[in-house]
């Protein structure tokens, strides 16, 4: 008689055969000591199995991650965010991430300053790794904005059919450009001509007074002085906006300021000022809530892991607060250089666009994880509903709280999501 | 009547289990930890269907393995992930080095390396049967297959931990 597969007497071990099969192997059992000794076997290997997994101790447990501890440490993050900024600028930087790390050389020393709190704080209670990235990009960040700072001064005199990409510290227009002008620089002046339309960030623009534009003029940077001429519409957005009497503008002039104090004009020159005032009524705040509830429905929807990890990502909220600090600054850095070679523009234009999109998923991933947190016996739409609406709210919060509060928030939860995608990635 | 647990209360006892339950199932060390939050997270809504008649902690090892199993099943390509045809189960594999002694020798963490190295559909059934001690009727169930695929899949899983270890002697 041949003896039993394997299988067999491994089921029989384990007491998982059926009951005539059971009969059976017993019968063959009584006559064959090979079948037996392997029996005995697999017992010993069974029971060792059973020991060496159980010999492992329970590795300890994270303390609960609660509603009181998100608001706790959101307040902390908005706080560490906000104090830097205050003592350096006195003003509020920190209303958009991603323009504003760009923009001005206190915003890099305020991150170092930043990241130096959170280097030390990581070394201290977590894991060296993080702390040793927050190190670097502590030292490296304001080494970066001095190169940055001293880069080149680009001065275009000559003749241009093309279009011109202008990248530069201080960047100056004095010849004739046939094409159109698409400028990031601190310094912007234009003294020649341009014959196409001009897309312009820069920290101060001016339009001298031999100058002209064309075509359309789009301007966004702290200030800007515009005396020469303008072919088509002007829309302006920043902080200070001076048009001197010699100007000549085709179009409509549209400034998007804060506040319409700081927009000087020749007295009857049509400027529409646009101060965000009529955003105040109801209809906007509902209109973006509801944008983004769908929004995070829809993601929750299509990409259930990916969102529900990306919140459970944020109970490591130092480490995601870190991780969202490192991808704000590296992104854009990593867009600008790219942008440079001319040639990885679209690279960093989708870099960019990527980013402003994660930025504002950080907000709906954060907002789930509030409605858990502190709706835990409701349903998911209820839950996801009430946070998104609570962080909202906490984020047009006055006197400027509400825009540390977003910094904290959104680069949470950018870091979870980088997070996120990273073990996404890995698996 | 008595007033259900708190989740406080039940993570301080519980959460140890359920963490050591999940580092098991679960590939890496950062997916347990976020899986002990997460089933927390969603204890409140869960405790509803909790039976008070039979013990919270083997309730607590269900809702956790169904969690890891279903976070194993949403992960992996195929839906099905557990399904096997049983019939290449049988290779003879006599002349192998018996179990007991390969774990003799190995350190708790060369072990756990081990385990953690099998697919999720030998992991998940080594672990529920060797760990949590379930019969193979009650893995049968939480896997979705019948009693002898279980079989299969275990005598597999033991097959495939051998070689993990006698890869690395």
């Amino acid at each position: 008689m041949t003896c039993p597969s394997p299988l067999t007497r491994a089921l029989y071990v384990d007491e998982a055969l059926d009951a005539p099969s059971r009969a059976a192997f017993e019968l063959h059992l009584e006559t064959c000591a090979d079948c037996a000794a392997a029996i005995d076997r697999l017992r010993a290997e069974n029971a060792a199995l059973s020991r060496a997994l159980h010999a492992i101790a329970d590795p300890a447990p994270r303390p609960l991650f609660t509603g009181i501890a998100l608001v706790r440490n959101i307040a902390i993050a908005a706080a560490l965010l906000y104090a830097p900024a205050w003592a350096l600028s006195r003003q509020p930087v920190f209303r958009f991430v991603v323009p504003d790390i760009i923009r001005q050389a206190q915003v890099p020393i305020a991150l170092s300053l930043l990241l130096l709190t959170v280097a030390v704080a990581a070394f201290r209670y977590t894991k060296r790794r993080v702390g040793a990235a927050a190190l670097t990009l502590a030292i490296g960040v304001p080494l970066g904005a001095a190169v940055y700072q001293t880069g080149e001064v680009t001065v275009l005199d000559s003749n241009v059919n093309d279009d011109v990409f202008v990248f530069a510290r201080h960047a100056e227009i004095r010849g004739t450009v046939h094409g159109r002008i698409i400028s990031l620089s601190q310094e912007l002046e234009i003294s020649g001509r341009v014959d196409g339309a001009v897309y312009a960030g820069a920290q101060t623009i001016r339009l001298s007074p031999t100058g002209s534009i064309g075509g359309k003029f789009f301007a966004g940077g702290e200030s800007a002085q515009i005396a020469g001429r303008i072919g088509g519409a002007f829309n302006f957005y920043g902080d200070h906006l001076d048009i001197s009497e010699s100007a000549r503008i085709a179009g409509p002039v549209t400034a998007h300021v804060e506040d319409p104090d700081r927009v000087t004009a020749p007295v009857g020159f049509p400027v529409s000022i646009d101060s965000g005032e009529s955003e105040q009524s109801i209809a906007a705040p509902a209109l973006a809530y509801l944008v983004a509830l769908l929004l995070a429905l829809a993601v929750g929807r299509f990409f259930p892991m990916a969102f529900d990890r990306s919140a459970m990502a944020l109970t490591h909220w130092w480490k995601s607060f870190g991780t969202g600090i490192a991808v704000a600054v590296v992104m854009p850095a990593a867009a600008l250089i790219l942008a440079c070679t001319g040639f990885g523009l679209p690279v960093s234009a989708v870099l960019l666009a990527v980013l402003t999109a994660a930025a504002y998923l950080a907000k709906l991933v954060v907002g789930a994880l509030t409605g858990r947190l502190l709706l835990p016996e409701r349903g998911r739409f209820v839950q996801l509903a009430f946070g998104l609406l609570l962080i909202l709210a906490a984020v047009a919060a006055p006197f400027s709280i509400g825009g540390a509060i977003s910094c904290a928030v959104t680069l949470s939860g950018l870091g979870a999501i980088a997070m996120t995608l990273r073990r996404f990635h890995r698996l | 009547l008595p007033q259900p647990p708190s989740i406080a209360e039940l993570y301080r006892r519980h959460a140890p289990r359920v963490l050591a339950l999940a580092a098991w199932l679960l590939p890496t060390a950062g997916d347990a930890e976020d899986a002990v939050a997460e089933i927390f997270l969603r204890l409140p809504a869960a405790l509803s269907s909790y039976d008070s008649s039979q013990p919270i902690d083997a309730w607590l090892q269900r809702v956790a393995s169904n969690w890891c199993i279903d976070w194993l099943r949403r992960r992996s390509r195929e839906r099905r992930l557990f399904d096997d045809s049983p019939d290449a189960a049988d290779a003879p594999a006599e002349a192998d080095t018996p179990l007991d002694l390969l774990l003799a020798g190995e350190r708790a963490d060369a072990v756990r390396d081990a385990v953690r190295r099998l697919s999720p559909r030998y992991r998940v059934p080594l672990v529920l049967r060797y760990y949590c001690d379930l019969s193979y009727d009650e893995i049968a169930a939480r896997i979705g297959l019948d009693r002898p695929q279980t079989g299969v899949l275990l005598f597999r899983a033991k097959r495939e931990l051998r070689r993990q270890l006698e890869g690395k002697l």
